[in-house]
């Protein structure tokens, strides 16, 4: 389970989050949604510790981000907006280098990447360096890293970004099988069908604020849209006039 | 919670990686050979053109003209191994041509003066500015006095007079800074080809494993392991400081390869690297890169590119030299307290091992605690650099 309570960040006097509070339980996808400079990435890197929150704070099962770095970051799977895969190393060196920096048993990286491998369909490039994979197959390369340790928590920051519409869709099915197996899940993204698509709960971020969370038709309910994507544009319309 | 075995394997993971990239990479590994390759070799160079500065000279070619006027002159200079051949009809104009090094013109007074113990005249054409033709004139100069030597004694001696009695001394040369001089001048720059090693051959690695990961936006997702900064941190250490070694192994063997060189060994002073002494200079070589490549990481880790990284360290590259420019060119002397200065203490033990004198075990035991100190606070700069937020891009 990821929870948010009360974050608030601000790079000089821009605020990037503020008051941002919301709960992702286990089993479900949690679509985090806004327009790019939402604050969407500040939020997940305040959850692994890349950013400290000015206040409030980031918790992964309970657990203190800011004071449990490394318990919360080994519970967690990310796969980062820029997938930073190395051009030398091939996909399984990838994979095996991930399970050791979570300080995985040999003999547990080996069967584990393997199986990895299969599920995401990268057995055919497994010998292949990342230097010579398209976006599609990076980002999935990425996906499969963040599994490596099969955490219970799974962060995607943007991960359909750059994607084709068949990869975009081969990520989307992924996303809800992590969740079906019990894990918690949240995605950002700025892309409005996807979210609809994917997510069994939203929360849209405004400039740094939730303007708005809940299940697709909650929110239909609290912005009497009759589409999410009029409901998000209303939402988002009225967050500005409140500036 | 983690253990510090587990600390361990994370930096022996990272360390692996970062090497298997260095060796599939290529690029920082061929720079860094390239750099053993080129220090000794140009110290090669230099002391091939010393070699043959001093090497035993060859038979000298002299032209003369009127040598017929000359005949005992011809035949001293036959005795000593000179090769006589006829002056062209105008040897000054041959001379500035630089066709011809030198010339000896006998006057056509020559038998008569000579004959009568008047001074006969001689003279001797070159040309100052040409190093070649200056030095064969000092050679015929040195024939001719020595000639003349042999014959004012013959004359005193008919006179009745002992030469010694116009001789009150006799002035025996020994240039004593000759090949051993002037090799352990070419021999000064060798510490310094030796102690940049240090700080070029972990450079492109350093900058790479860091700068270039934030580049490539890799470094978020190696952040994002419950891997402990310093264990990242020592782990890209030790990646930068075997490619260093690797530089520092190689560059000492290659010069201790080209000091075994015959042209080089012909310079009759004892150049040389000995096994021993080249293991000397690696033990106080290693923790040296220890530190160069710590405060290489830690100065990349300011860096967002790979390319800021790089100008930065070779700005840094500079340090190193400045000690080492001073004792080769010879205004600063080795004092006991700059034992303990990482760098500076190298260089006065490093050619130490050069001139035969090497430091003692303290002294090397000593120096590298303190650079091992150094190095280790580097490193908690660079981890700590690592927590800072800036350290990953800006969220969007």
């Amino acid at each position: 389970m990821i929870a948010f309570e009360n974050l608030r960040k601000t790079y000089g006097k821009t605020v990037a989050v503020d008051s941002v509070s919301f709960v992702a339980p286990d089993g479900v996808v949690t679509g985090l949604l806004g327009p790019n400079g939402a604050g969407k990435t500040t939020a997940l890197r305040a959850l692994t510790g890349l950013v400290k929150p000015d206040s409030g704070s980031a918790l992964v099962d309970g657990a203190n981000v800011q004071h449990d770095p490394l318990i919360t970051r080994a519970r967690l799977g990310v796969l980062p907006e820029v997938v930073g895969l190395y051009d030398h190393l091939t996909v399984r060196e990838h994979l095996v280098y991930s399970g050791e920096l979570h300080d995985m048993g040999r003999r547990d990286v080996v069967s584990r990447v393997e199986q990895l491998l299969e599920q995401l369909g990268l057995m055919p490039l497994a010998g292949r360096r990342a230097g010579q994979l398209s976006l599609g197959q990076c980002r999935r390369v990425a996906l499969a890293r963040a599994l490596v340790h099969n955490p219970p928590n799974v962060v995607l920051d943007e991960p359909t970004n750059g994607l084709d519409v068949l990869s975009a869709r081969e990520v989307r099915r992924e996303v809800r099988r992590l969740a079906d197996a019990g894990r918690a899940v949240v995605l950002s993204s700025h892309v409005m069908p996807e979210v609809s698509a994917v997510c069994d709960r939203i929360v849209i971020l405004s400039r740094g604020l939730v303007a708005a969370s809940g299940t697709p038709a909650e929110i239909l309910a609290t912005s009497g849209a009759g589409v999410l994507e009029e409901a998000f544009v209303s939402l988002i319309g009225s967050e500005e006039g409140l500036n | 919670m983690r253990t510090t075995g587990s600390i361990w394997r994370g930096a022996r993971a990272v360390a692996r990686k970062e090497l298997r990239e260095v060796v599939r990479d290529r690029r920082s590994l061929t720079s860094a050979l390239f750099y053993a390759l080129w220090g000794p070799g140009v110290m090669a160079i230099a002391l091939m053109s010393l070699a043959r500065d001093r090497g035993p000279e060859p038979p000298l070619t002299l032209a003369v003209s009127g040598h017929s006027h000359a005949a005992a002159l011809t035949g001293f200079f036959a005795e000593r191994s000179v090769i006589l051949l006829p002056a062209p009809d105008d040897p000054a104009q041959a001379i500035r041509a630089r066709e011809l090094p030198v010339a000896l013109l006998v006057d056509d007074d020559y038998p008569g003066n000579f004959t009568a113990a008047r001074p006969a005249r001689l003279t001797l054409l070159f040309d100052a500015s040409w190093t070649d033709s200056n030095r064969k004139a000092a050679r015929v100069r040195g024939l001719l006095t020595d000639y003349a030597r042999r014959v004012g004694d013959a004359r005193l001696v008919l006179r009745g007079i002992s030469p010694s009695a116009v001789s009150p001394f006799r002035i025996a040369e020994r240039d004593l800074s000759t090949a051993a001089g002037r090799a352990a001048t070419v021999l000064a720059t060798l510490p310094i080809f030796v102690l940049l090693a240090a700080f070029i051959g972990g450079m492109g690695v350093a900058a790479d494993i860091t700068a270039g990961e934030r580049e490539r936006g890799s470094l978020e997702s190696l952040l994002l392991c419950p891997v402990p900064r310093a264990a990242i941190v020592m782990g890209k250490w030790a990646a930068a400081w075997t490619v260093c070694l690797l530089t520092i192994t190689l560059t000492l063997w290659v010069s201790q390869l080209v000091l075994r060189l015959p042209r080089i060994q012909a310079i009759d002073v004892p150049v040389g690297l000995s096994s021993a002494e080249a293991a000397g200079m690696w033990l106080v070589l290693a923790p040296l890169a220890l530190l160069a490549t710590a405060v290489q990481l830690l100065v990349a880790l300011f860096a967002k590119t790979y390319k800021e990284a790089q100008m930065h360290l070779s700005l840094f590259i500079f340090l190193p030299m400045v000690p080492g420019f001073m004792f080769a060119f010879g205004s600063i002397e080795g004092r006991p307290w700059m034992d303990a200065l990482p760098m500076l203490g190298q260089h006065v033990m490093i050619s130490g091992f050069l001139r035969g004198q090497p430091p003692s075990a303290g002294a090397v035991a000593g120096l590298t605690l303190i650079t091992l100190a150094t190095a280790v606070a580097a490193l908690a700069a660079a981890a700590h650099l690592l927590q800072r937020e800036s350290i990953v891009r800006r969220a969007g």
